[in-house]
């Protein structure tokens, strides 16, 4: 009987973790508090973007939009639920009985699946943000001008449009090319470093490239990729659905409909079972 | 005391604390939640009121009613599944994927108006375009655009008549602001700023907007023939899963032997949750993979 000692140093694990979440959590609060207080003058500074050294630091979750899930009860709330099980089902099913106690990791695989699909259309985002940059610079004058209107006008609530509007708030700002620098290293994209390293020659070609003609270069190269991605996925969607769809949809019909039958007729052979029902 | 009974206590009090905490902080997202639903509950009886009143149009308000009916008609077949199963655990099972199924069905209705909007906003850029050629008024342009029926048509009389009252392309703009879609963006920017570019820059802005909603509508079309087959064998899957379900809750024989005990019990529910959770992963990846953020 290893149920008890598995249950005690898991419910262990799980209330060392959330006590320590919880407190860990307490003192951050406490500390930006306190260094909000103390560091009123140097935060007045940057508010004038004068002092801007930290600036722009975000957090993974906060630039892909995952902070609004309460990830930390999702966690404990899965363990919790597993340990139930663990506990109350555990004993009728002793093959699978670990695997209850497995059930967070559904959790991180969520996350990792909801993080794979925010990045998952990355480039075409990428290609509309520079279509519409190129439309809001002809009716604004400015990189930055453009990227301005388009963060103020778009309802798109997209990965990188997201990170525009997160970027042009707070009124830090002090050029387009800064904008496109910050969202690269956030993204850790590197189309977008490379339409950013275009933008920054054009910049400083003295006339020679315009703006508007980088970006309108940067849109064709992420469109021919665009096409090419397109044109793959097309070739191997059908496939790769009907494949996957297979043993996860067909799999449980087959087994709901004929387990019965098989089990039936292995216990009749055995001479376990024999008229009635199953 | 021995070192297990103190470890034992331990983690007793630990996990009494720790379940405390996050009871606390779910409670906490709960009364959120709750507090978001009786505001946007609020919101809707409170355009239903202003519909009755006449502030807001009729047509708008028969959409909407019809489509709750037939939300309501799945809320209740969804109830008379659960009832009729009568099981503890397979009749709240029921009620959670049919909750699932009821969430997506929201959101696929949402994402198709959505689309719907970006479509005819496509539409109305082409034909802005060769009204723009002939004549070269923007207000007699909008007033030319055939639209089909909806909320981007609305709204285009919306700012027509702003514009025909001398209001500024900005303030008239406004109407479109409220629609989805990166086109219907798009359009209402043109609008917004007409009066501060020259013919020639507004022409070739919409013929840049013409070239990129064909190339979209041209993907657009490929996807969905591609798709058109993998939708169908899905479809066929999901309604074989669906009445392999029903069948086997009702039919006396297998229903008593998933239920005989808990390790077939487990096995049952595995089976429903592994049939529902693909079932709506395949749902959405071709939803997703139809729709045009992909390109």
């Amino acid at each position: 009987m290893d149920t008890y000692p598995l249950m005690v140093g898991f419910s262990l694990a799980i209330g060392v973790g959330l006590i320590v979440n919880a407190t860990l959590s307490s003192f951050y609060e406490l500390g930006r508090r306190w260094l909000r207080l103390l560091g009123r003058r140097r935060y007045r500074l940057h508010a004038l973007g004068i002092n801007g050294q930290n600036q722009g630091h975000t957090s993974e979750d906060e630039i892909l939009g995952l902070t609004r899930i309460p990830w930390t009860n999702l966690y404990a709330g899965a363990a919790i639920l597993g340990l139930a099980l663990f506990f109350w089902i555990g004993q009728a099913v002793p093959s699978i009985r670990l695997g209850f106690l497995a059930a967070p990791a559904l959790v991180w695989l969520f996350k990792g699946y909801l993080i794979r699909q925010r990045r998952r259309f990355l480039l075409g985002q990428l290609r509309q943000l520079l279509i519409d940059v190129r439309l809001h610079m002809s009716l604004r004058g400015s990189l930055l001008l453009g990227l301005e209107s388009i963060a103020s006008t778009t309802g798109e609530n997209q990965l990188v449009y997201r990170l525009l509007r997160m970027r042009m708030s707070g009124g830090q700002v002090k050029s387009g090319l800064e904008i496109f620098q910050q969202m690269a290293k956030d993204l850790k994209s590197a189309h977008l470093t490379r339409i950013t390293q275009r933008i920054q020659a054009a910049q400083q070609s003295g006339g020679l490239l315009g703006v508007d003609q980088a970006v309108a270069k940067s849109i064709e190269e992420l469109t021919d990729d665009i096409n090419g991605q397109t044109e793959e996925q097309m070739q191997r969607l059908p496939l790769r659905i009907t494949l996957l769809a297979m043993p996860f949809l067909l799999g449980p019909i087959v087994i709901l409909f004929f387990y019965p039958l098989v089990d039936r007729i292995l216990k009749t052979l055995s001479g376990t079972a024999i008229g009635g029902g199953f | 005391m021995s070192i297990f009974r103190w470890v034992s206590e331990g983690a007793s009090l630990a996990l009494a604390v720790g379940v405390f905490l996050i009871l606390y902080s779910t409670l906490r997202t709960l009364v959120d939640t709750l507090v978001n639903l009786w505001r946007r509950m609020f919101a809707s009886w409170t355009t239903l009121r202003l519909r009755d009143l006449g502030i807001l149009r009729e047509e708008k308000s028969r959409q909407r009613l019809a489509m709750d009916w037939v939300r309501i008609l799945i809320f209740i077949a969804i109830l008379l599944i659960a009832a009729a199963v009568h099981d503890a655990l397979l009749s709240p099972l029921i009620l959670l994927f049919g909750m699932a199924a009821f969430a997506w069905s929201r959101y696929q209705a949402g994402e198709a108006q959505r689309m719907r909007v970006n479509e005819d906003a496509e539409l109305g850029t082409l034909q802005m375009r060769s009204l723009l050629n002939v004549d070269h008024s923007l207000l007699n342009a909008l007033n030319g655009l055939e639209l089909p029926e909806g909320a981007l048509r609305n709204a285009i009389r919306d700012v027509a008549a702003r514009l025909q009252m001398h209001q500024q392309p900005e303030q008239a703009a406004q109407a479109l602001k409220e629609l989805p879609g990166t086109v219907t963006a798009r359009l209402a920017a043109l609008i917004a700023n007409s009066a501060r570019i020259t013919d020639e820059v507004q022409m070739d802005l919409f013929q840049e907007l013409e070239g990129e909603a064909h190339r979209q509508k041209l993907i657009r079309s490929k996807m969905r023939q591609t798709l058109a087959l993998v939708k169908g064998t899905i479809r066929l899957l999901q309604g074989v899963a669906a009445a392999a379900t029903v069948f086997v809750l009702m039919a006396p024989d297998w229903r008593a032997f998933f239920l005989q005990d808990i390790p077939h019990r487990t096995l049952l529910t595995g089976l429903l949750s592994c049939a529902v959770l693909a079932s709506l992963y395949f749902e959405f990846e071709v939803h997703q993979l139809g729709s045009g953020e992909a390109f």
